[in-house]
């Protein structure tokens, strides 16, 4: 039942793509560019070696969560080290709170995050190899 | 007081978010229009995004630096250079930089000279997997 429900809307949304005379190859095509550069993005080791194997060890990585749970702290190390310790502390009433994008409030279903995890498995490891550091 | 840096990292990790922080900073200069992708091979594309965002949007640019690095930006039509880069970027101030994830996806060539003209870099990252969710 349900997936006849999941096909009937996969055709609808086709459908509807061409109605309004919006080539479905276009629309195909332009997802998986996208889709392309954010995997593209995501292969951490590649991406982020060809930093390293330039800078070495001289990069200051930050975790996103650490923007999330403290974000003054974390905008002090990054003030700080971009300013050579040179700039003073900065202070909460000089930052801009709002809420930082948290991610969906849903779960990964395991039928997607298992094979994303065994597609990345490298990247996983180092992205964490790269923040305990 | 001096220095230079780029924040790069994953998309959708907090860039923007540690631009927004830094322009309140007047110690640091941090362009007034995020991502110049001067560097990268389709920045044209991205010079003409940005320019209609700022006649739209009317952007708060009144700092002398954030004048400067506009008239640079969208009045360049030189052949890229890490040099270029730097002048347009600093637009006289001492410490400056900017925010862009696709740096991160730089070629090698100009990683190789930021880092000769010293370039200080701050990676933001997030779980590769849960990038995923966000798209």
């Amino acid at each position: 039942m349900h997936s006849q429900k999941s096909s009937r809307s996969f055709f609808s949304h086709v459908k509807m793509i061409t109605q309004a005379d919006i080539d479905p190859n276009k629309v195909i095509a332009d997802k998986f560019g996208e889709l392309k550069h954010q995997i593209h993005h995501s292969l951490y080791h590649i991406v982020i070696n060809a930093w390293k194997s330039v800078y070495g060890e001289d990069i200051l990585f930050v975790d996103q969560k650490e923007l999330r749970v403290d974000l003054l702290t974390t905008i002090n190390k990054i003030v700080s080290y971009i300013s050579s310790d040179q700039l003073d502390n900065v202070y909460q009433d000089q930052l801009i709170s709002h809420d930082i994008n948290v991610g969906s409030s849903y779960s990964m279903h395991p039928d997607i995050k298992i094979p994303l995890e065994s597609f990345f498995a490298k990247d996983l490891d180092f992205f964490h190899s790269l923040l305990k550091r | 007081m001096n220095g230079k840096f780029l924040v790069i990292g994953a998309k959708k990790a907090g860039t923007t978010y540690v631009h927004e922080q830094l322009r309140t900073l007047s110690e640091i200069f941090v362009p007034p229009l995020k991502e110049t992708h001067f560097l990268l091979p389709f920045d044209l594309d991205r010079k003409k995004t940005l320019y209609g965002e700022f006649l739209e949007k009317q952007y708060n640019c009144e700092s002398q630096y954030d004048k400067q690095f506009l008239k640079s930006y969208f009045l360049d039509n030189s052949t890229k250079s890490v040099e270029k880069y730097e002048e347009i970027l600093s637009s006289g101030s001492n410490l400056f930089g900017e925010c862009d994830p696709e740096l991160m996806l730089l070629d090698k060539k100009w990683i190789q000279q930021l880092k000769e003209i010293n370039f200080k870099i701050v990676c933001i990252l997030r779980n590769p997997v849960d990038r995923f969710f966000l798209m």
